[in-house]
């Protein structure tokens, strides 16, 4: 069994190419439709699980499935498998990235790569804020708050200064609560 | 020593990342910042072949990071410090906490947490694509009042000695085409791009992935690059 689930995990980390969002697709075919390890319902508290928790989605359904199969030992099990594909793959493609790069194709390649991979994250962040957005029962709050942390890190780059991302979301945190706490008072 | 840098400083990114990949971009900009292991530059090269190689974005991205900054056994202690977060909320989560995940107010905190995320996603990606023409951008800039001045020194000089300030003129000018012709491919990238998202998702109904995306930006990159 733990050997099944190393594989299993293995194996979706070594063919999803495009992050943890791709994933989710292929863990649900692995261990809902095909090994039958969680059902539909299972599945989908599990989403919302890995989307609510720190950390990857990848190795929060990993750990969460190879919990459900094999308790601790297959949560072990489970999450090794997924991330060994990338420590083994960009393990080898750091030591030789550099020398590449110097190659004049290479390097034009990864000049429209930049640019392409700039417009990528913009649009990821526009979808995220249209399904937050659409989801929320609080639009102009959503909205604020999207603009007020977006606003943030853009004015203290114009001025030089950093502003740790951790500490941003800290604060992100801290508010979570807080509102949450003040909505939860009122409605006593 | 190091090592103890790298494993606090992954731990912090696994604790805090919530929503995945895109989040951790973000944070791992400021530790290549704090160790001044790698130029932004270099930087989005990471990012670009850790969305096209197998694996999730942020687990590559550690291992990519914490080898530049301590080699391979670097590489293995950010991605286990990155992991070991997310793996312990999992099991503690499932073990006391899992009728908590429909909770009201728990739901609520959480619909405050993830706007604001997105909010920082956005100001990153937005930096990047500054970033990739902002610096050409202000140089051209600089050389072009340059020149004027130099012109205005042709004047006074006038018969005395100008040819220095014309060679320098020239020399200014060749420079000016050259980042001229950095900016005006970066549009032109940017717009191809935009344009194949749109055409893509109108005429074949689907969304273009990420890394056909990228494979247009290496393709794009090489064509414009060889054409001007």
């Amino acid at each position: 069994m733990m050997f099944e689930l190393f594989i299993t995990f293995f194996k979706i980390g070594f063919f999803t190419i495009g992050g943890g969002y791709a994933m989710i697709s292929v863990v649900q075919d692995e261990c809902v439709e095909r090994k039958k390890w969680l059902d539909n319902e299972e599945f989908l508290n599990l989403l919302a699980i890995a989307e609510s928790t720190p950390g990857p989605i990848a190795i929060n359904m990993a750990t969460y499935t190879g919990y459900v199969k094999g308790k601790f030992l297959g949560a072990v099990f489970a999450t090794i498998g997924v991330v060994l594909p990338s420590i083994i793959v960009i393990s080898i493609i750091s030591y030789f990235i550099k020398d590449v790069l110097h190659i004049k194709i290479v390097s034009d390649a990864f000049f429209g790569i930049r640019v392409a991979v700039s417009i990528i994250i913009i649009k990821t962040a526009c979808n995220l804020l249209i399904t937050e957005v659409s989801h929320s029962q609080y639009k102009i709050l959503t909205v604020v708050l999207f603009l007020v942390f977006a606003l943030v890190i853009v004015v203290s780059d114009i001025l030089g200064k950093n502003i740790s991302t951790i500490i941003l979301v800290f604060i992100a945190i801290l508010l979570g609560i807080i509102l949450s706490l003040a909505r939860s008072m009122k409605k006593l | 020593m190091i090592y103890l840098n790298i494993i606090y400083d992954f731990l912090m990114i696994g604790m805090l990342s919530f929503g995945g990949g895109y989040t951790t971009i973000p944070m791992v900009k400021d530790i290549v910042e704090k160790y001044d292991v790698l130029n932004i530059e270099m930087l989005e090269n990471f990012i670009a072949i850790s969305e096209s190689t197998p694996g999730p974005i942020a687990i590559n991205l550690a291992t990519f990071v914490g080898n530049e900054i301590g080699g391979v056994c670097g590489g293995v202690i950010a991605t286990i410090c990155e992991v070991l977060p997310a793996f312990l909320i999992i099991l503690i989560f499932v073990k006391f906490f899992k009728k908590y995940i429909d909770n009201e107010n728990v739901k609520f905190a959480l619909s405050i947490i993830r706007p604001c995320i997105v909010g920082i996603i956005m100001a990153v990606g937005a930096g990047m694509f500054v970033s990739n023409l902002f610096p050409y951008v202000s140089e051209y800039i600089k050389i072009k009042d340059n020149i004027e001045v130099k012109k205005q020194f042709i004047d006074v000089a006038k018969l005395i000695d100008s040819t220095m300030y014309l060679n320098q003129i020239d020399r200014m000018k060749i420079e000016l085409v050259e980042y001229k012709l950095i900016i005006i491919k970066c549009v032109i990238i940017t717009i191809c791009v935009i344009l194949a998202m749109f055409l893509y998702k109108k005429i074949l109904k689907k969304k273009l992935s990420s890394i056909k995306t990228i494979i247009l930006g290496a393709i794009l990159g090489i064509a414009i690059n060889y054409i001007l």
